[in-house]
């Protein structure tokens, strides 16, 4: 479980407050207006950002003071997920140590997980070489082999259609739930995330709230959110 | 924008316009000739009383330099007189044909005879190293002492643009021959710079940037007489010094004939030679007998001076450039 | 239907006119060298050292400004301070700044009597020199750190913030950041702006003008620039200029061949909150003070001391002044009639890419050529017919306006692309073309990349000392070039006035073309 106590964050021209649970082991989406803080909450989360109040607890550990890479996290950005300078494979390993020479006691786990988003047959492939959907499983790779629990992803498949977008969030879907990964997504688009997910976070008027029920947000959404929908 | 423009060609016009209501007698000069402290603003004056014209001194860079622009330029040049070659480059000047034949009877005062049909000399000495006698404790009296003396700095001038360049290419020739690149490798430690004039040379010397600046024996007088300053020394070499004769001739297609042969008289009558030893510091071309300052030393003795004829010292230059380029780039 | 095809015949012409005058000036002065030279191309011993010397002086300065360049550019990244933007500012002047204006600055700062060496005195240490090999080496660094520094500054903006949140995420250590994310960025990046900066070194002709010149420390441009000054030798210019060209030619294939992904223009400013938590705090200040001082301090020299000699600028320094307006002023004027005349004809949507690459790659190779190269060409084909000498000025106003196409070129047609694109079929409907589309589409829409142009190539134009140095004559140069005569005549007060005289003039042009260009800008 996901706890965010009282959180307040403050930025030069803009602060957000943060109260909200996530259950474990679920999908949750993120929703809101542009420039609302969706990304300042995962900031937070993922530990880019310094809190100016409150607590951030993790399976009854507070980790609203860790490092990032400390803390029981993946995040999936909109781009630049990848290295260009470096393939499919090393990409991945990176998940696992900043030692590319001595990957090698790691193929295994490496493979396993490029298998399981179907890129294996792609591993010698660099960035520029990728389609969009493909350059989304690696990152996803490299999600699995971290191991987090927690997966956050920024509206990571944005960029491409409705079709592929689906297929990825299916896929996301999938592994999340055969790894036992608690995930939060941002969309701009909740209707999409309709089969994927039941809980909705609502970022609007510098507070981030929920998680609500999404189907019934969005039959009766609060005034903050309906113009935005 | 264009008020701007206008007003620029204005400008431009106007300082041409305002000029060209005298006649004007453009003379081609070597840069030091021209400048404040040099003999060309008295010269400008003395010979601008005579004439009633405009006499325009113009610098272009050092004497050797001269010639070049005037190869450059050729029969378009807008020079009328070209004043500061001298006998090193005489043959080469002759060979383009620019230059007018003079047809004066001369009474000259030099240590050789002079019998040249176009140049015209205005003045003379001999080049020496100068050195700072406060500064320098054992002052070399050869040219292999001061190979053997590392640590003494030189700043000396490239033979292809200054006269005292080439002047000290024919000093290492007559004294030296064929061994001239022995004293060129063993002199090549020494030089600190290689300045394209005279004028950049003496100034590093006088900033102290330098031990020894080549220049001339009659140096020393302009510290003595402008700066009452005897510190500053030339050294005498056993070897003897060079010789230079600096000249000047009228360009053969001037449309200033008369006013050109004026100036050309005018170079050798008592008026302008009594400048050039306190402005040019050199010796003068005609007797003027008390009125050269005490501080000239006399001439030294005729036996250790060294001189190459213009048609020898054509056919030493380029033999002596190549080897001085070839050893002084390593 | 008719009148359109004639329209687009007219701009093809021009644009043909100016594809064979950049053409003739570059390759055409180029072939009259290689005639010249062709019968009796001899290379001396002395003239293999020249070589020698300008790759090796050329290969020290670009390897210490890009080794330099990469400190500055990553202290830059990291430390965020006030003034850091007018730093950068500074960094972008040396491009504009008249070469003999920096000279003069440098020599009162490293010459015999300068700043550093009495210091050095004080403390009883040797003298440095600003002459031969050092003093090149000095003023490349000067010149090229700058440049360096912001295209590599260009390079660590460019790395997206995701990658080093990512790096975060991933616990990334400082060897990591470095092996994984800034040593990959350098290696796409600087073989380009290596290979740029060697090139500005071998042909820095106003560098080795100033501070060398001895046989030990002759470049091939300053060898020519003798050829003809010194001994008027012409085959050995043309010898020479072969030499120069072969050399340029092949660092040009390199540069282009490297320069991918290459873009001059940079973002500044763009903190990223990662880069600010460096620890190595101590190194970067050091070596941001360092670099400022060694950049700022000779300009403000030159300023301070020019003001109290301003009482020695004459009337032949103001003329000369004039000149080089004059000079600027033609040179703007050719330079935008070519970069329109090709621009249009690359935007034309209905026309071969081969033409179109033919037009665009022209433009871009004059980076190879070098003025004095084109100088002496121009001498050997014109001397029998007219005297270059009369045609001093137009001549140097043509050279300069071409050796600055490949600037102007590359501000102006993205704008032109762009106008074409978004008011191309709109202004084909309602029939605006030719004369009637310049004046009312694209100059309104491109006053700022035009300002920009007329700014860029009147400071290229009016501190250039290339040339001109070949024919002028005595009385009548540029006032680059009457400084550098001051110069060696020894009259450094009056040369400083004259420095002075000119940096206010290029600062004044900026100024100008500035308020020319924000002036009823409407968006």
């Amino acid at each position: 479980m996901l706890k965010i106590n009282n959180v307040t964050i403050k930025l030069k021209s803009f602060h957000l407050k943060i109260d909200l649970t996530i259950k474990p082991k679920s999908i949750t989406a993120v929703i809101g207006p542009s420039g609302s803080g969706k990304s300042t909450l995962f900031d937070m989360i993922g530990g880019f950002n310094q809190l100016d109040s409150g607590s951030i607890i993790w399976e009854n550990n507070d980790i609203g003071n860790l490092e990032p890479a400390q803390r029981p996290i993946t995040v999936l950005f909109q781009d630049n997920n990848l290295f260009p300078h470096l393939n499919t494979y090393q990409n991945v390993a990176l998940g696992l140590t900043t030692k590319l020479k001595n990957h090698e006691k790691f193929k295994y786990k490496i493979d396993n997980a490029l298998e399981k988003v179907d890129m294996l047959e792609h591993s010698n492939k660099y960035p520029s070489e990728l389609s969009g959907g493909q350059k989304g499983r690696t990152a996803l790779a490299r999600a699995l082999v971290r191991k987090k629990p927690l997966l956050l992803l920024d509206e990571p498949f944005s960029a491409l259609g409705p079709g592929l977008r689906r297929e990825m969030l299916n896929l996301v879907k999938e592994i999340s739930h055969k790894n036992k990964l608690t995930v939060m997504i941002v969309t701009h688009d909740p209707a999409e995330l309709a089969d994927v997910c039941q809980d909705v976070i609502v970022v609007a008027e510098n507070t981030a709230t929920g998680p609500y029920h999404l189907q019934e947000l969005l039959k009766n959404p609060p005034k903050s959110l309906s113009d935005y929908l | 924008m264009k008020k701007l423009i206008f007003s620029l060609f204005f400008l431009l016009s106007t300082s041409s316009f305002c000029l060209s209501e005298v006649n004007t007698l453009k003379v081609y000069t070597y840069d030091s000739f021209v400048s404040d402290w040099g003999p060309g603003p008295s010269i400008e004056k003395a010979f601008e009383n005579i004439c009633d014209c405009d006499l325009q001194l113009i610098g272009a860079g050092d004497g050797a330099a001269l010639l070049a622009k005037l190869l450059l330029e050729g029969e378009l040049t807008e020079a009328d007189v070209v004043l500061g070659l001298d006998t090193n480059l005489i043959s080469r000047a002759k060979e383009t044909g620019l230059f007018a034949k003079h047809s004066k009877t001369l009474d000259l005062n030099l240590p050789i005879a002079w019998d040249d049909d176009t140049f015209i000399p205005f003045d003379w000495g001999y080049f020496a190293f100068v050195y700072n006698a406060k500064n320098i404790s054992s002052v070399p009296n050869n040219f292999k002492e001061l190979t053997n003396q590392t640590n003494l700095r030189i700043v000396i001038q490239d033979p292809r643009s200054s006269t005292p360049g080439l002047g000290l290419l024919m000093w290492i020739k007559a004294a030296y021959g064929d061994e001239s690149n022995k004293i060129w490798k063993g002199l090549t430690p020494n030089i600190l710079t290689v300045t394209k004039g005279w004028s950049e040379a003496y100034g590093l010397f006088m900033d102290g940037e330098a031990d020894l600046v080549l220049s001339y024996t009659t140096s020393p007088a302009y510290h003595i007489i402008a700066e009452n300053d005897s510190s500053k020394k030339a050294a005498i070499f056993d070897e003897g010094h060079y010789m230079q004769i600096e000249v000047a001739a009228k360009i053969s297609n001037t449309d200033q004939t008369e006013l050109a042969d004026k100036f050309l008289d005018f170079m050798v009558s008592e008026k302008f030679q009594t400048i050039i030893p306190t402005t040019n510091w050199m010796y003068p071309v005609i007797n003027l007998d008390a009125k050269l300052d005490k501080a000239f030393l006399s001439p030294i003795p005729k036996n250790k001076s060294l001189y190459f004829d213009p048609i020898t010292a054509q056919e030493t230059r380029k033999e002596a450039l190549d080897e001085w380029l070839e050893i002084l780039s390593k | 239907m008719v009148r359109n095809i004639k329209q687009i015949n007219f701009s093809n012409i021009l644009g043909w006119v100016s594809l064979t005058l950049l053409t003739l000036v570059t390759f055409g002065t180029l072939a009259v060298v290689y005639v010249k030279s062709h019968n009796n191309f001899t290379l001396t011993p002395a003239d293999f050292k020249i070589i020698k010397f300008t790759t090796y002086q050329a290969l020290i300065s670009a390897t210490m400004s890009s080794v330099l360049g990469i400190f500055l550019a990553r202290a830059l990244t990291r430390q965020s301070f006030i003034g850091k933007s007018i730093l950068i500012v500074i960094l972008g002047a040396p491009f504009i700044l008249p070469v003999v204006v920096a000279i003069l600055g440098l020599i009162s700062v490293f010459g015999r009597n300068g700043l550093l060496n009495n210091t050095l005195e004080i403390f009883g240490f040797e003298n440095i020199s600003i002459y031969g090999l050092h003093g090149i080496i000095i003023a490349n660094i000067f010149f090229n750190l700058p440049l360096v520094s912001r295209l590599l500054l260009h390079g660590w903006n460019s790395i997206p913030a995701e990658q080093l949140r990512l790096a975060e995420s991933l616990g990334f250590n400082k060897q990591d950041i470095f092996f994984l994310i800034e040593l990959p960025m350098l290696r796409t990046r600087l073989p380009g702006i290596f290979a740029v900066v060697f090139l500005i070194c071998v042909s820095s002709f106003s560098i080795a003008l100033t501070l060398g010149g001895g046989p030990k420390s002759t470049t091939i441009e300053l060898a020519i620039y003798q050829a003809f000054r010194y001994d008027f030798d012409l085959s050995k210019a043309a010898n020479l200029a072969m030499v120069q060209f072969i050399l340029c030619f092949m660092i040009t294939i390199i540069v282009i061949w490297t320069q991918k992904t290459q873009s001059f223009q940079v973002s500044f400013d763009r903190v990223i909150v990662k880069w600010t938590r460096s620890n190595n705090n101590l190194i970067d200040w050091i070596i941001i003070s360092l670099s400022s001082i060694f950049l700022i301090i000779p300009l403000l020299v030159i300023l301070m001391e020019g003001i109290f000699s301003l009482h020695l600028i004459d009337a032949s320094i103001l003329v000369s002044l004039g000149r080089s307006i004059l000079v600027a002023f033609g040179a703007v004027i050719i330079c935008l009639f070519i970069t329109f005349s090709l621009g249009s004809v690359i935007v034309t949507s209905n026309i071969r890419s081969k033409v179109r690459w033919l037009m665009e790659s022209s433009a871009y190779f004059i980076i190879a050529s070098s003025p004095l190269v084109i100088g002496t060409g121009f001498f050997i084909f014109l001397f029998p017919i007219i005297n270059p000498i009369k045609i001093v000025f137009p001549m140097t106003a043509l050279i300069n306006a071409i050796m600055a196409v490949p600037f102007s070129l590359r501000i102006i047609l993205p704008a032109m692309q762009k106008i074409n694109q978004d008011y191309g079929k709109l202004s084909e409907s309602i029939g605006l073309r030719g004369y009637e589309k310049i004046f009312n589409l694209t100059i309104p829409r491109m006053k700022r990349e035009i300002g920009f142009s007329v700014g860029l190539i009147s400071a290229l134009s009016i501190g250039d000392l290339g040339v001109v140095t070949l024919f002028s004559s005595p009385q009548s140069g540029t006032l680059p070039l009457t400084i550098y005569r001051l110069m060696g005549s020894y009259q450094m007060d009056a040369a400083k006035a004259a420095a002075f005289l000119l940096l206010i003039s290029c600062f004044i042009i900026f100024l100008l073309t500035d308020r020319l260009a924000h002036s009823n800008v409407k968006d």
